[in-house]
Order: C-alpha cells, then structure tokens, then sequence
C-alpha cells in the first residue's frame, strides 16, 4: 500500500526539481515545477521554504548561498546521496498511488 | 545562565533568523523582478509577489519550527521568556514559589528524618530477620532484660533462631580507662561471642570473639569500636594486640569494628559476656542481660514468639520465686531501636503531606486564576499565527520554571532544616544515636514532593490553555469574564479543601500544644533549678558496695564539695533523676501475705545519702531522714515515699512498720521504716510518682547531686578538682543539670508539638493565601456585577456583606468538612497526647476560630476594595 499526502507530493517535486537541475534556489525551484509541469501544477512559494529547511535537517539536501545570474545572493540546494536514495523512493510509492488512485476511478 | 552563554544565544539565534529573513526576501526581489519584467507597475509587481508568497511571518515561524538545531534555542527562549513573565507580576511568584518551596521543603525535611529512622535498613546483614527478646513482668514495666541463667536456658532450649546472643550494658553502665596517662569513662558491654556474628559485622581491624571468650575464666580480651578507636587512640592501626586498663584490669584490645556498626550503639569497648560478676551470673535474681535473636529461614516473629513462651512458662514453673509471672516479648530490632518515636514521626509525616496538600490547590489556584487571565492572550497569538505546540511549551517552560525555583528553594529549606531535626532527635529519648546519624538530605524524596507538584502545577497551569476556544472570535467575546461558572467553583472548591485540611492540621497542633503545655506543667516533686547531677564509679574491687573504702571516699568528696561556695547541698543517690530507672526490688511488708505463694510486689529502691533529701527538696512527711551514723554503722533503715506509704503501709502507722527485703533469700532481712517523705516523679514528669524505698550507703557508682545558689554548669570544674585532689585517676562522667535532663527528657513531645505548631501556622497562612486569591479574583471578575448592584441602591455596606458572605460559605463548608477529618486523624494521634482528650474542645475552637478570623481578615481586603469601587467607573469600563 502506498503512502503519501500533500508533503510528500511537495518532497517529491522539489527532490526531482534538483535531481533535475543540480542546484537551485527557492524561487528557481518553483518556476521550475511550473514550466516543468506545463503551468499545471503551482506550489504555494510561502509553503516552500518550511519544506526545504525540513528536508535538509533530514539529510536529504544541502545549501550554500551563491550569486543568480543577476547579481543577487540566494540559498541554492543540492541533493545528498541520502536524497537521491528519498527520491527514488519517494517515486515508487508516488507511481503506486496514481495506479491505484487510476485504478480506483476505472472501475466500473 | 552564564553571561556569555547568554549573549552567544542571541548572537546564533539572531543569526539563523537572519538567514532565514534573507532567504525570503530574495525570493521575494526575484519575483518582483520577473514580474516587472514581463511588464507590471514596480508597486503592483511587489504586492503580487507578496499574495502568491503568502504570509512571510507565519512562514519564518514555521520554517524556525523545522530547524531542529533552533528547538533548543526556542525552549531558551521560552526560559527567558517565562523569566520576564513571572518578574511581570511579582505577587503571583513570589507567593507561588514560596508556597511551593515550604511545601516541599517540610515534606522533604520529615521525609528524609522519616527515611532514616523508620525506613531505611540498619546497617547489619538482613536486620529484618534481628528480633530483641524482651522479658515482661506485670509489675514492671518497662526494661526487658533478663537473668544469666535464664538467657542460657532460653539459648539451650529455643528452637526458632539461627542464634541468640546477649550483652549487658548494666552494672557498671561506665567503666575508667586508663591510657597513656589520661582516665576516661567509657561505656562499656558485655557480650555474647554470637553478637556480632549474629549482627554479620566483621571488624575492619583485629577479630571479635571466639567460642571460647565464652568459658569462664575467658581471657580478658576487648573488643572497641570505630569511634572509640578515633577518640581514644587516634586511629592507631597498630592498636590490635596492645593493652589497657580498664577498672584497673588490663585487658588485650583484639578488634576494633567499622564505622556506625556499634550495637548498642552507645557502646565503646566490648569485653565477654562471661566476665560478667559471678553473682550475677548465678542468680536468678538479676536481670542485667538484653537479648537478640536472629531468626531461622521460614520462622515468623509469632511463632518465635509462641516458642519462647512456652520456654518461659516452663522457667516459671521450675522456678517459681523468681521467673513466676515472666514472660517473653519479641520485637522487631527496628521497632525496639525507634519504636517509641514511631506515632510522633507518623504524625509527622501525616502533617507535613496535609501542609503539601494545600500547597498544591495553594498553586493549583494561583495558576488556575493566571490561566483564565491569560486566555485572552492566548487566543489572540493564536490568531496571529502561534502554532497551540508553540504556545504550550511557552506555558510549559513558565510552569516548570516555577517549580524548578519552588524546588531549589525547598531543598535549600529542607537542607537548612535537616541540621535542626538532628539536633532535636538527637536529644530525643527514644532515638537510637546511630540511625540520627544517618539523618540526611534524601534525593528520592525530593524529586517525589517535587514531582507531586510538577504534576498540580501542570494540571492546573496547562489543562485550562488546552480547553482554549479555538475561534478567536468567542475568545474574546467571552473575554473578561473568561472564568467559565465552573472554573470559579473548581477555585472554590480548592480553597474549601485548603481549609478542611487546615482545620486538620490546626487542631493536630493545638492538641499536641495543649498536651505539652499540661506536660510542662505538671509538678516533678522537686526543684529542677539549680540542680546539677555527675555521675562517679569507682573501680573495683578497691572500692566494693557499702564498704568502708567507698563511703571513706563519698563522705571526703561531700566534705569537700560543701565547703567549695555557691554550693547549697550536696547528695547522693544510684539514680539520675527524670530517667526512667529499673533499679527495683521485690519486698514484703512483714506480717503480711505474699500476693499469691511466691509472688512479691516491687519497688523502686534507691541508695541514699543522709543529704539527698534536702538537696532534691523532699519534704519529710512523717518520721525522721537518715543521718551519717547510720551509714557509717551499716544500719539498714528504710525511707520510704508517701506513693508507697499510701499503697503499702495505709493499714496502720508507717513508722512502725517493718520491710521484708530478699525475699528470695531463705532468711529475709526485716528493716524497719523511719520515715516518710514526699512524692518525687524522678521516673520522668509523665509518669506518676512509684512507690519508692530509700535505703542509706554509697555504692561504687553513685549519682552526686548538687544543690548550687549560683549557675550549676559553674561548679563542674571545681568537682572534677575535688575528685582528682581524692583520686587522679577517678573521672567523673555525665555532668549535666537537671534541667537539661528535664527539658531531653521532654525533647520528642517538645519537638513534636513545635514541628505541628509550625505545620500549622503554615497551613494557616497558606490557607489565608489562598481566601486571598480567591476573593480577590472573585471582585475583578465581579466589578460590572458590583457596578449595578450600586447603580440600583445597594449601599456600601451590602457590597463588603456580599463578598464576605462568599468568603464565609467558602470557610464555613471548609470548616465543617475539616472538624470530621480532625476527630478521626486526632482518634489516631492520641497515642501522642498527655492528659489531653482527642476531643479537647479548647483545641477545636482554637482551631476553628484562628481560621474563622485568619479568613475573614484575608477576605476583608478584596471586600473593602469592592466596597469602594466607583459604579460608574466600573460600568463604563466594559
């Protein structure tokens, strides 16, 4: 049975945002999901950041701050090999989910 | 909190909240600038930012919450934070954490005393399984020490313990030591080889007794203890095998034991039981051995006890003169060693957790009042965005700090007090010298009593913030009269408890004041003042009882002390006054029956010189004292007190009549009685005058009495001189006044009724503390009610009626509830009471009323400020 909620749909998205691009800031991180998703999914930007912090107490990314291409500092993120592992992970029960929410709504 | 501690808290805090601040603003720039970019008004480009980023506050707040490395730094900022708000309302914490520190500071203090004395093991191998095997006589009480021969019967016939062993510590009590050019009296035992295998001690130096230290003509070995060691030998470890002299006999000091292991713990030097005189060791007539028995696997006490019984019962048949009417009592070793104390330090302990008790509704209250105070507060930071997690361990850490300091300041009380409590039961009959010794400080305890209220803290403090509504709207619609109906009866109820349970322990107190006060009142018989008491033994067989030798020595010594100024007279007797003595004796009146064949009655009887009477103050009732001739010629005479002329001689004149005494002896000596005098309670104040018989001579102990017109305490040294100009190697031992005998002897109901006195006086104030509280907070939440009833004509006068009403149901059902808890918990105490009815209606309406005007008084304040409240003023404040 796959496990997931909301936070998890949001771990996921920033995990594959950075598996992705190699590394990115807040901001980069949510135009990346809109472009990525077609400008069909759109993260809430205040709800990010709780995350990204989470996520790097957890281990699974780290930071530094750097420049942007123009000129200003932000924090940028990477993954960590324990990431990559939450990733792939976080992919599997995230596939089983939409089989079985498909399923679920197939059925006759 | 060190200072730099302090500032590098800050520094780091100040420095991540920074970073996270940063952090969105330069999203916040990037998404202005894109959004400039493709085209909108710089304003409308920020404001468009800031609506899809959402509330950058509420965010920063969540994203500190999920750095971990922040949670600490958040709970020290709770901690400053709680600081800063106890520091607000100082009344609120200085009176919650006073309350707190004396309720576990009290609760510790006599919980620690309790530990030590009552609970914690002695210090010998599986103590539980030691049993004291106590002789009873109907006619005597107390003592409990048997014969010689019949411990040996009792230890050839038992069949219940793995061991018996016996020790003497009586005649002599003292013995002199004479080392390295000083004398000492030391106390000293006699004792069994059994004893300290028995008590499983192994000496830390040297070896204790062998089987054969119990053959007669055992080698005169000694065995010291650790103290003695230190005392009297500066811890010497080449002490094994050196030899001194005690009672000018020398003996080898063999072993010396560990620290605290001394049984009896009074005891200095132990030598074989089978040194002990051979008259003693023959007759049936002296009862001078105490016996301890340790139990076989399996055997409980009653058995044992049925056991030792039947060996009695078959003494007293073989040998009835002597062992008629004997029978064995066994007791617990703990229960002999503090038995006596045990309701005193019962009651105690029952006092001291109603005293905690109400502390804790005391804070419960204090806590419950700023917990509705707050819920306004609370529901708005809610609303600002505080998580409830966040807001509760903000409350959390204010509780906790409130306890933590209640409970340093306890333990500092407790520790302060433990000193005094050692003190007092040091000087405590009753309290074996050893376990009070152990009194300390008990860690265990404490974290209970603090835990006991943590938990009421936590309970009241933080259940309410729980019950906050979660719509800020009703939270402040409810707003000033927060306080639902049923918290303000949960406060009310609190303080009635608080009272019911101070109604207890007031009139726990009152009783055992009253009962030390009658105690203290009661006439001894004889002054107490100005009286100083020594004791003397002189070593034998130089000096033997009634010999020329020592009466030659006693008449110089009193010679020479009546003549030394501020000295009014100077007597002698074998009994210290106000000490319970065993020193008794069966009689006979002649021409009379025994009181069944071989039955005698007894009496106390006394070794006198011509001048005890006057120096204690007897009157002479009939008759005539004794004078010197008649110890100097051996005459034997009797006195006797108007306690045995009543019982006794009521049949016909005293002065003619005649004594039997020994009786036992084939020919009883037939001695006349010269004369009455009054009744002394030299026994101890409690309890009544005995009949007593006073014969005249000098025994190798004596007890000197001195009578001085100037301070007692002054004249010891010049005794001590008198004594050394007769003999320089005689000392002298247990110098004290009487008074200081009196006021020991008084010293467990002295404590006793001290420590409740203060338990109630505690109760008391907290109690006031808490009508306080509740009144008060009663009035603010009442202003606008108050208000009306003024703008509709009730007079000044209503208003105080109306919040003293309040005050006086709260204390009446108080009151009422604790009169039906203080007769049952008195029912318990009266062990502790003298003369004294568990009902004493003197201490009822002390009680009653100290509350009755301690409440009222605590109600007056709030009531006189609602008296004078402004009605318009408190109607246009809402």
């Amino acid at each position: 049975m796959a496990k997931t909620d909301l936070q998890g749909t949001l771990d996921l998205l920033v995990l594959k945002t950075l598996s992705q691009t190699g590394e990115l800031h807040g901001y980069g991180i949510v135009l990346h999901i809109q472009t990525a998703s077609a400008e069909l999914l759109r993260v809430e930007e205040g709800s990010l950041y709780p995350a990204l912090h989470r996520m790097e107490q957890n281990g699974w990314i780290n930071s530094q701050w750097a420049l942007t291409e123009t000129n200003r500092k932000a924090k940028y993120y990477k993954l960590t090999a324990v990431g990559r592992k939450q990733l792939q992970e976080a992919e599997k029960s995230f596939e089983q989910l939409v089989k079985g929410v498909r399923a679920m709504l197939r059925y006759a | 909190m060190s200072l730099f501690h302090r500032i590098s808290n800050l520094f780091r805090r100040s420095r991540m909240e920074r970073e996270i601040d940063a952090e969105i603003k330069s999203h916040l720039q990037m998404r202005t600038e894109d959004n400039i970019a493709s085209g909108m008004p710089p304003d409308q480009a920020r404001r468009d930012a800031l609506l899809r980023f959402g509330n950058p506050t509420v965010t920063k707040e969540r994203v500190t919450a999920s750095d971990a490395a922040l949670t600490l730094e958040s709970i020290g900022m709770d901690v400053r934070h709680a600081f800063r708000r106890l520091a607000k309302s100082p009344g609120f914490s200085i009176t919650a954490i006073l309350t707190l520190a004396l309720g576990i500071g009290a609760t510790t203090a006599i919980f620690s005393c309790a530990y030590a004395l009552l609970f914690r093991s002695l210090p010998f191998q599986q103590a539980d399984r030691i049993v004291t095997i106590n002789e009873t006589h109907p006619q005597v009480a107390g003592g409990g020490e048997v014969t010689f021969p019949d411990y040996l019967d009792w230890r050839s016939q038992q069949s219940s313990f793995e061991q018996l062993a016996g020790y003497s510590i009586v005649s002599p009590e003292t013995v002199s030591l004479v080392w390295d050019g000083h004398a000492e009296q030391v106390h000293r035992v006699l004792a069994s080889s059994s004893l300290f295998s028995l008590l499983g001690v192994t000496p830390s130096l040297g070896r204790t007794f062998v089987e054969q230290d119990d053959n007669p003509n055992a080698s005169h070995v000694v065995v010291i203890s650790a103290e003695a060691w230190q005392r009297y030998f500066g811890a010497d470890r080449t002490i094994i095998g050196r030899n001194v002299d005690l009672n000018s006999v020398s003996y080898t000091i063999i072993g010396v034991l560990p620290f605290g292991s001394a049984y009896p713990a009074t005891g200095e030097f132990w030598m074989p039981l089978s040194l002990m005189d051979t008259e003693s060791q023959a007759s049936r007539v002296w009862h001078t051995v105490n016996v301890l028995g340790r139990l076989k696997p399996g055997i409980e006490l009653v058995q044992a006890q049925a056991d030792m019984q039947t060996i009695a019962t078959r003494l007293a048949e073989v040998y009835p003169a002597t062992n008629r009417n004997i029978g064995v009592l066994l007791t617990p070793l703990r229960e002999q060693l503090v038995g006596s104390l045990r309701p005193a330090i019962l009651s105690l302990m029952g006092c001291v957790v109603l005293v905690l008790l109400i502390a804790c509704a005391n804070v419960a209250n204090l806590l419950l009042v700023r917990a509705s105070a707050h819920l306004r507060e609370v529901a708005v930071r809610q609303a600002l965005g505080a998580s409830r997690l966040r807001l509760f361990t903000q409350y959390l850490s204010e509780t906790l700090l409130l306890c933590l300091l209640g409970g340093v300041l306890g333990t500092v009380l407790a520790a302060l007090t433990l000193p005094l409590l050692r003190v007092a039961f040091a000087h405590t009959a009753g309290a074996d010298p050893s376990l009070v010794q152990s009194i300390q400080l008990n860690i265990p305890v404490l974290l209970v009593t603090l835990g006991v209220c943590l938990f009421t803290a936590i309970l009241f403090g933080l259940l309410p913030m729980l019950k906050t509504p979660r719509k800020l709207a009703e939270a402040l619609r409810s707003g000033d009269r927060g306080s639902s109906g049923k918290q303000s009866r949960r406060r009310s109820a609190l303080v009635s408890a608080e009272i019911a349970i101070a109604v207890v322990v007031l009139f726990l107190g009152s009783l055992l004041i009253r009962s030390f006060q009658k105690l203290i009142q009661i006439d001894p018989g004889f002054r107490t003042d100005h009286l100083l008491s020594l004791e003397i033994t002189l070593p034998q067989p130089r000096y033997e009882d009634q010999a020329a030798a020592t009466n030659h020595f006693y008449e110089a010594l009193i010679d020479k002390l009546r003549r030394s100024p501020g000295m009014a007279s100077v007597g002698t007797t074998n009994a210290v006054p106000l000490n319970a003595s065993h020193s008794m004796t069966r009689f006979l009146i002649a021409g009379a029956a025994p009181l069944a064949p071989g039955a005698f009655p007894f009496a106390q009887i006394r070794y006198v010189s011509p001048h005890f009477f006057r120096t204690m103050g007897l009157g002479l009732v009939q008759g005539r004292i004794f004078e010197l001739k008649d110890i100097e010629n051996n005459s034997n005479l009797f006195v006797v007190n108007q306690a045995f002329a009543q019982r006794y001689l009521s049949g016909g004149d005293p002065l003619t009549s005649s004594i039997l005494l020994g009786v036992l002896s084939p020919h009883p000596d037939k001695i006349p009685v010269i004369g009455v005098v009054s009744n002394a309670r030299d026994l101890g104040v409690e309890t009544d005058a005995e009949p007593e018989l006073y014969l005249p001579g000098f025994g190798t102990h004596a007890v000197v009495l001195l009578r001085t017109d100037i301070d007692p305490a002054s004249v010891a040294a010049e005794v001590r001189n008198a004594v050394r100009e007769l003999d320089p190697n005689q000392p002298i031992y247990h110098v004290q006044t009487i008074d200081a005998v009196l006021s020991d002897s008084l010293a467990r109901q002295r404590m006793t009724a001290v420590l409740l006195g203060i338990f109630a006086l505690l109760a008391l104030t907290l109690a006031s503390i808490g009508i306080y509280g509740v009144i008060a907070y009663s009035v603010t939440q009442r202003t606008r009610e108050i208000g009306v009833r003024m703008a509709v004509g009730a007079s000044r006068i209503n208003i105080l009626l109306l919040i003293l009403r309040e005050a006086a149901t709260l204390t009446g059902i108080g009151i009422l509830a604790g009169l039906v808890g203080a007769f049952v918990c008195a029912h318990f105490a009266s062990a502790l009471l003298f003369h004294t009815s568990s009902a004493d209606p003197v201490s009822i309406c002390a009680s009653v009323f100290a509350l009755l005007i301690v409440a009222m008084l605590a109600a007056v304040l709030p009531a006189g400020r609602a008296a004078t409240i402004n009605p318009i003023e408190a109607l246009r404040a809402e």
